[in-house]
């Protein structure tokens, strides 16, 4: 199996991206290709892109656009993607004898959000760092943000003084005082409609 | 006839006429409410006037999310909590618009949320209502109810699930 290098430009075709956060299929020219994203990996962001119906994976590197975002292979750290590349060729779709209009491709969209310029040079700098590239450092960062504010939403860890003081609540609980009575009979004519 | 209606948040209400003062309270009504209501996250419930019309102006909202209480697994802790994580509900918005604040909206809101999340609370073996307090000043709303500070230096309040129940007769 002889491998080439392969530039993929991610023709994603509309209805058949999966969406789950990090984890997804889509149809391209090559087929139907899956990926997932793994972080913490060696600090850096482990691509895998498997093509489905294949067995055997082999290793490259490549140029990946994927949902607009460009993965450099050379700029991260270990980007790795198994695909069987023998069943890839670079030729453009092929529509064999369909009638009608060509199928349409999704663009991928390119957002390029403007930082001022002492945030830019601290981006970079810490990138490079990590050995990942701008746009896949701020990736992490931001899914870490936003994993961090499910959690405090949803998750109360407590410490020693905390869970001794829920403790005591649970086994006292203090009982509706005068004031939450008042209350329940304020909104006693509210109607709940659900 | 009564003075109120408590909806659960959908497009008929009117999320960007919504302001109550606090910055944080509005943009959550505004960007993020919709999207956890649809799909389960947490459900966002808004008070209106029984009789309006669409875009119904929202005069008062809270949202409740389940949570999951972890409790410190220090040795000498005592027992009473097991150490999986347990149950609750999570009161975590509360905002009144700042046209009608004053009037006892804000009671009113908290004993709806207390009388909605009692039964569930109840019925499903979690602990209690945990608060979250927009800012320090609104930690005595709280407690004037019942709900107590865990520790001094947070915003976070606490309810066991019996305080929430009114007993039979009272």
């Amino acid at each position: 199996m002889r491998l080439q290098p392969l530039i993929f430009q991610g023709f994603i075709s509309k209805g058949t991206t999966k969406s789950v956060e990090r984890h997804f299929s889509f149809r391209s020219h090559f087929g139907l290709i899956s990926v997932s994203f793994h972080d913490e990996f060696s600090g850096g962001l482990v691509l895998d892109l498997a093509k489905r119906s294949s067995g055997s994976c082999v290793s490259h590197r490549h140029v990946i656009r994927i949902f607009g975002v460009k993965f450099a292979p050379k700029k991260i750290a270990c980007v790795d993607f198994c695909a069987n590349l023998s069943r890839m060729k670079e030729s453009p779709p092929k529509h064999k004898g369909r009638r009608g209009r060509p199928r349409t491709v999704e663009e991928p969209v390119r957002i390029s959000p403007r930082f001022p310029a002492s945030t830019a040079a601290l981006l970079e700098k810490a990138s490079a760092l990590r050995g990942l590239t701008v746009t896949g450092f701020i990736l992490d960062a931001a899914r870490a943000a936003a994993e961090r504010v499910v959690a405090d939403e949803t998750r109360w860890q407590l410490d020693e003084d905390e869970t001794k003081a829920i403790l005591k609540l649970l086994a006292n609980p203090p009982k509706p005082n005068a004031a939450a009575r008042k209350a329940a009979a304020l909104a006693a004519d509210v109607v709940i409609r659900s | 006839m009564s003075s109120f209606a408590l909806e659960l948040l959908d497009a008929t209400h009117d999320r960007k006429g919504f302001h109550s003062g606090l910055d944080a309270i509005d943009l959550y009504l505004k960007e993020t409410a919709r999207g956890h209501t649809d799909k389960g996250v947490s459900l966002t419930w808004v008070l209106v006037n029984p009789d309006a019309a669409p875009p119904k102006p929202i005069l008062g909202y809270f949202s409740l999310t389940p949570c999951m209480v972890e409790a410190a697994g220090w040795p000498h802790v005592p027992k009473g909590l097991p150490r999986n994580p347990v149950g609750a509900v999570l009161l975590g918005r509360m905002g009144v618009a700042k046209s009608i604040q004053g009037v006892g909206l804000g009671t009113r809101l908290l004993a709806l949320a207390r009388r909605i999340s009692s039964d569930s609370l109840a019925g499903t073996g979690r602990i209690g209502m945990v608060v979250d307090a927009a800012t320090v000043e609104l930690i005595g709303f709280y407690e004037k109810f019942g709900f107590r500070r865990i520790t001094p230096d947070s915003r976070r309040l606490f309810l066991p699930t019996r305080s929430l129940v009114q007993p039979p007769g009272d």
